[in-house]
Order: C-alpha cells, then sequence, then structure tokens
C-alpha cells in the first residue's frame, strides 16, 4: 500500500514539474501526509548523516541551498525542500522526490528550510542533529504574529530537545541569545564584528530592543542593522555570548564580497551584511559536520544567487537584479545595499503583493525608510503589485516630488521597463514573495525568448 | 501656527508602521507651511513637554510592552492625558492604545488589567481558541463637519485600514462609535461598531498607517488641534491618496 501511494506521489510531483506547475510541488507531501502521518520521521530516521534544520526570519533559503551546494561538492547526497516549501509538507516532498520506488532514500544528510511558525513541530518531528537560528524579525503580523510569541513558542521547542543536539544561534541577534541561554542541547554562536559598518544609533524598525531578562531597554557597542549588533544590557549585564564563528573585515563590491570568517579570508557572490550572516551560519554547519576549515571555503565562491535572492538576469542587454524584501528588516537593509552599489542610470521597481503568502497587511511599508535613499532613486523608481497604490503613496509621504510610474500588473510595468533596456543601466527589483514568483516567470520567459 | 504633536511610546507602541501616522500628519502641515513639531514621549522622560501639546498620538503593542507602559501611564502620563482631552486637545489612540483608554481589559486568564476610563468602555479577550479579528477594515464614518478634500475629488465618508485584535470592545451606553462597520470586525464583531470617540479623542482598532489613506481624517485631527474651521484648511493635491483609499474600498 505504501509503495503504491509513494508511486502516485511521485508520478504526481515529477508530472507537475515537468509541466511547470510549481505550486504542484508540495501536493505530493500533502497526499503521503494524509495517508502516512509518521512518514517524515520513518523516512529522515534513514539518514546516516542526520538531519539539519535553518530557521528565522530571514536567509532560510540562500543559508539552506549554500549549505547544500557546499555539501554535494563534498560527494554528500542531499535531500533538501525547494525554497519556499518550508512547511512540513514541502519537506515531505523532498523526501518523496529522493525516494526511489521501493521507498528507500538515496541520501546522506538532510538539510530543511523550515518556517518560523512550523519550528517547533517540525523540531518534534524530525529530531534534527543541528538547529540554525538566523534571525527575528517582524513579519506577516496577521500569520505570524509577535516577535515575542514565536519566541516563547521556540523557548518551549528548544528547552525539550535531547542534549546531543547542536544549536548554531546567531548571536548578535539577542531573543536568539536569549533561547541559546534557556536551551537544552550544545550550543554554538556565530556573529560578526566590523565597528566599521556601525550604524549611529538603533534603528527604529527594530524589534527585540529589550532585555528578554530583565526588561532594561538593551545598548549596543555596535548595531549592525535592525536589533542585529554588539549588545549588552546596562542593568542586568547580560553580553553577546563569545562567537566560534566569527566574521568581520567586510568589503562589499557591486559584484561581489571579501569578508573574514576565522581569519579565513572568503569571497562570495552574495553580497550585503546579511548575507554574511548566513555564510557564517553555513561555515559553522560545515565545522559541526567535521569538515576541514580549509575545505569550505573556497567553495563560497562558486555558489550561486538562488531564486529571487540577489538572483540576476541578463534580459537585452541588461543586467536584472532580484532582492526579494518580505518585511521591513529585509526591505531595509536592501535598500541601503542597493545604495552603495547604485549608478547613475540604473533604475528600481519596487513590487507589493498582499496575497495570503505575503501577509494581507501591508501598514509595514511605513517602516522602510524609503526617506534616507530617495535622492538616488527619484528618477527612476517605480512602483507595481496588487498594492502599486500603496506604494506610491508610501513614496509621496517619503517626499518623492515626482509621481513614479505605477502599474498593479508587474507584467505590464517591466515590458515598459524594458523598452529602454539598452539605453540604462542595471534594473534592481526588491518583490515580497508572490511578486517575486510572477516577475520571475515574466524573466524566464524573456531570457528563453 | 505651530502643531504640537506628543507621541506616546514610539518604540515600544510601534509595532506595525504606525510612525506612518505621525510622518503623514508632519507631511500634511508642512505642505500647508504649518509649523510641527514632533515630541517624542518614553518611559521615565519628563512630562513638560506632553503637557502643553495639542495633538496626542499613540499606537499598537505587543503585550509585553504594553506591560512596561502601563506602568509608567497609570503613574505619570494618564492623569496629564485625561487632562489634555477634556480641556479640548486631540487623541489618536489606535489598538493597544484603545482598549487602554477603557475602563479595564480582561486578559484571555481572566485578569483584568485597569485603564485609564477616558472612554465609557472595556475590553475581554475570549482567548486563544477564538479567532483573532485580523483583515482589511472598512466602516462608514460617523463624524460631521469632515474637511473637504479639494473640489475635483469625490468626498470621502469613509475609513480605510487593517485591523489585528484578539480583544473585544465593548461601548458603555451612549458613547459614540467612530463609525459603522461595512467590512471587518471593528470593536466586537458583532454590533456593528467601530471605535469611539469622546470630545476630540478618537480610539480605533485601524492598525499602523491609518492616517496615509484617509486624509480627511488626518485633516480633521490637524484642523481640530490648531483650533481651526476644517472647511478653512488649504486643500492638497491629493490624487494619490484618494486613489489607494478607493482602492482599498474596492480590495477584499
Amino acid at each position: 500500500m505504501f509503495n503504491l501511494i509513494l508511486a502516485i506521489t511521485k508520478t504526481f510531483s515529477r508530472a507537475s514539474r515537468l509541466l511547470n506547475i510549481g505550486s504542484g510541488y508540495t501536493w505530493s507531501g500533502h497526499i503521503i501526509l494524509f495517508f502516512y502521518p509518521h512518514f517524515i520521521e520513518e523516512a529522515i530516521s534513514s539518514l546516516p548523516q542526520g538531519t539539519i534544520i535553518i530557521t528565522g526570519t530571514n536567509g532560510k533559503t540562500t543559508t539552506a541551498q549554500a549549505l547544500s551546494f557546499i555539501l554535494r561538492e563534498r560527494n554528500l547526497r542531499v535531500v533538501t525542500n525547494t525554497s519556499g516549501a518550508n512547511l512540513l509538507n514541502g519537506i515531505a516532498s523532498a523526501l518523496i522526490s529522493k525516494m526511489g520506488w521501493r521507498g528507500q532514500l538515496h541520501a546522506d544528510i538532510g538539510v530543511f528550510e523550515v518556517d518560523e511558525a512550523v519550528f517547533p513541530e517540525a523540531v518534534r518531528l524530525i529530531q534534527p542533529t543541528i538547529i540554525v537560528l538566523l534571525n527575528l524579525f517582524r513579519d506577516q503580523l496577521d500569520r505570524y504574529g509577535e516577535v515575542d510569541t514565536l519566541v516563547s513558542k521556540w523557548k518551549d521547542a528548544l528547552e525539550g530537545l535531547p542534549s546531543s543536539v547542536k544549536i548554531l544561534i546567531n548571536a548578535n541577534d539577542p531573543a536568539l541569545a536569549f533561547l541559546g541561554e534557556h536551551s537544552r542541547g550544545e550550543v554554538f554562536y556565530f556573529g560578526v564584528t566590523d565597528h566599521e559598518l556601525n550604524l549611529k544609533e538603533v534603528p527604529h524598525y527594530a524589534d527585540s530592543r529589550d532585555c528578554l531578562n530583565c526588561n532594561s531597554v538593551l545598548s549596543y557597542k555596535v548595531c549592525y542593522f535592525s536589533h542585529i549588533g554588539i549588545w549588552f544590557c546596562p542593568v542586568c549585564k547580560r553580553t553577546t555570548p563569545p562567537l566560534s564563528f566569527e566574521a568581520g573585515n567586510i568589503r562589499i563590491r557591486k559584484e561581489e564580497m571579501h569578508f573574514f570568517i576565522n581569519k579565513f579570508e572568503t569571497t562570495t557572490k552574495l553580497v550585503g551584511i546579511y548575507n554574511v550572516y548566513n555564510l557564517t551560519a553555513v561555515f559553522g554547519l560545515t565545522q559541526l559536520l567535521g569538515m576541514g576549515e580549509a575545505l569550505s571555503i573556497p567553495l563560497f565562491k562558486n555558489f550561486e544567487p538562488h531564486f529571487g535572492r540577489q538572483e540576476t538576469f541578463l534580459i537585452a542587454g541588461q543586467t536584472v537584479k532580484i532582492l526579494l524584501s518580505k518585511n521591513p528588516t529585509g526591505f531595509n537593509v536592501n535598500l541601503r545595499l542597493i545604495s552603495v552599489i547604485f549608478e547613475p542610470g540604473d533604475r528600481l521597481l519596487l513590487a507589493l503583493n498582499d496575497g495570503i503568502a505575503d501577509g494581507r497587511d501591508v501598514s509595514w511599508i511605513y517602516d522602510v525608510d524609503f526617506e534616507d535613499f530617495l535622492k538616488l532613486f527619484e528618477e527612476s523608481v517605480c512602483a507595481s503589485g496588487s498594492r502599486a497604490d500603496d506604494l506610491a503613496l508610501r513614496l509621496k509621504y517619503a517626499g518623492l516630488k515626482k509621481e513614479p510610474i505605477v502599474s498593479k500588473n508587474t507584467k505590464i510595468i517591466l515590458e515598459e521597463l524594458f523598452k529602454e533596456a539598452g539605453k540604462r543601466g542595471a534594473l534592481y527589483i526588491l518583490p515580497t514573495y508572490t511578486a517575486l514568483l510572477s516577475i520571475r516567470k515574466v524573466l524566464l520567459g524573456k531570457e528563453i525568448s | 501656527m505651530k502643531l504640537k504633536i506628543a507621541w506616546l511610546y514610539p518604540s515600544l507602541m510601534g509595532t506595525y508602521g504606525d510612525r506612518g501616522n505621525i510622518i503623514t500628519l508632519i507631511k500634511r502641515c508642512q505642505w500647508r507651511n504649518i509649523q510641527v513639531e514632533v515630541r517624542e514621549v518614553n518611559p521615565g522622560s519628563p512630562v513638560d513637554n506632553l503637557r502643553s501639546s495639542d495633538l496626542i498620538f499613540m499606537g499598537g503593542a505587543q503585550d509585553r510592552q504594553q506591560k512596561i507602559v502601563a506602568d509608567d501611564i497609570l503613574k505619570n502620563k494618564g492623569p496629564i492625558i485625561l487632562e489634555l482631552i477634556e480641556k479640548g486637545a486631540v487623541g489618536l489612540f489606535v489598538c493597544a492604545s484603545y482598549q487602554f483608554l477603557g475602563h479595564f481589559y480582561r486578559a484571555a486568564d481572566g485578569e483584568e488589567i485597569p485603564g485609564l476610563g477616558l472612554f465609557d468602555l472595556h475590553t475581554v479577550n475570549p482567548g486563544l481558541s477564538v479567532r483573532r479579528c485580523i483583515g482589511n477594515i472598512v466602516v462608514e464614518l460617523n463624524i460631521d463637519g469632515l474637511p473637504k478634500l479639494a473640489t475635483n475629488y469625490q468626498r470621502l465618508t469613509t475609513l480605510v485600514g487593517f485591523e489585528n485584535h484578539g480583544g473585544r470592545t465593548y461601548l458603555g451606553e451612549g458613547v459614540k462609535p467612530l463609525g459603522k462597520v461595512l467590512r471587518g470586525f471593528g470593536n466586537n464583531g458583532k454590533d456593528g461598531t467601530e471605535g469611539a470617540i469622546y470630545k476630540n479623542a478618537i480610539g480605533c482598532y485601524f492598525h499602523g498607517p491609518l492616517l496615509p489613506r484617509n486624509p480627511h481624517l488626518a485633516d480633521l485631527l490637524i484642523s481640530k488641534a490648531l483650533g481651526v474651521n476644517p472647511l478653512d484648511l488649504i486643500a492638497l493635491p491629493d490624487d494619490l491618496e484618494v486613489k489607494a483609499h478607493i482602492s482599498a474600498l474596492n480590495n477584499e
């Protein structure tokens, strides 16, 4: 019976991939979990090198994909969920696709990105060997609830772990460091030490500004973005925990970024400080898996940005770079990053949707500091997506004098932008999640034709 | 002419774009050459600035922040807020702040947290098993003498926004609601009311940036705070505001 259901779901998932029905991917997982609720636990128990779970608001996909890339380069067979399919049915689908017709799993290790809200259940089911906590920012309040709510759910999940589990935590996120103090298992910290990147003050859109131990407002020696930095509590004296994996000396260029991790110089096509965190977590993971330091670092520069996370297209001679921006922190860091590499003639397209997967509530665009970068984008900014009108209004209140080009239809606005492609510089696109899906579809069509 | 705005607990009570309201008030004053000053009021900060303000704004918050604020407001800022509103100052209190200005908030565990009692209302959180009120909301405003927008726009008599609250608010007898719910939940999802008005103070569940898409309400607050007739404010080119408002009226 199991083999029959597996065969059906495998066929189904292959067909949907062949026919390019993206949403078909998670259906196979959905079906198998309906008939076999313990499918995930049983399948995963056969992985000889165990399973890694990666969660956090931003960076899950990049971290999971970069780690999978490196492990594959080291000749490990990796089972991993495709970007965005980070609920239980997405994990089940990934397992199905790596299974033979008799149910044998052709993989050595599991690397799964897991949705923040599903994390406690995923930990209970999967019993991972290593857990990575990247960060927690406000994101889709209508779906996830508040940051504090997630912190307390994660705390419960981490307190129930067996002590053999390794947990890799971003020490620069004070709420996550607090979780590290209350976790069972072996805790390791990663983080950044680079005083050059210090913001003068903690930005208004920061979330975890208070000490979770004593409720006092935290102080910062260095703040990189949001509430991420070298923090300390002036009252109860908690501080950023010591780092096992430390990045620094970060130099951002248009096409690549250089930085050090634990004295090893690293080069990558991913740019921006948030990718320093993602890649430092990846490095930490390779170390916890027992891989030599000198082996993983050189592989970083071969990793290609993935699915809208700094993914680059070349269309009619024009470079198009997509930077998924789905919450205030992501949007703000991406605006700041673009402001560093933006050149005259470059253009900026913002695309805001309010689908279920984006969050129906777009209030957060008022937590994005368009004001700070307006001069740079004034002549070239365009607004699109189902909430394009709200974006245009936000830009007006940020001080934009000129009315931007606005179209709710992303296809129409892209056509408009490509008319001038030859005469203009790069096009940077900042979309929310479902806007990314529709924009990629248009761009992939263009690339082929 | 100068508008003095007190922004209460900006970092604690500002979960999701609440600063959009302050940005809107500032811009709509500046576009009319009205001077404007925003004073951020935090726990422990002196109360002189608050005492001399014409307009008070307080946004929404998470539970933990709400507890930090509760302490400071009951002891220090609360009595001044009440005094100011009684004297005719303008107030906009959103979500958690709105609940806090009622008689009490009964939490999911049954604990009653006393409020300031500015509005004759109370709020009950029915517990986690009952769904939160989340979604787009549209109400028909219950306010006479709304400022006119420039003549080439359709007159706005609705308020559009987003709500996200667990607590259900019940108005006392004779309390004037802010409006009638056309879409969404409002105060409690049952009686069709949303928000409350007392003198020049408004409490409501329109969280985050309520004012950008509702420029008529922004102008009403500004004119009342300055003590001028709303009809005397210079009309502004509100194309984008009206477009976003109408877009929201049509958005399910």
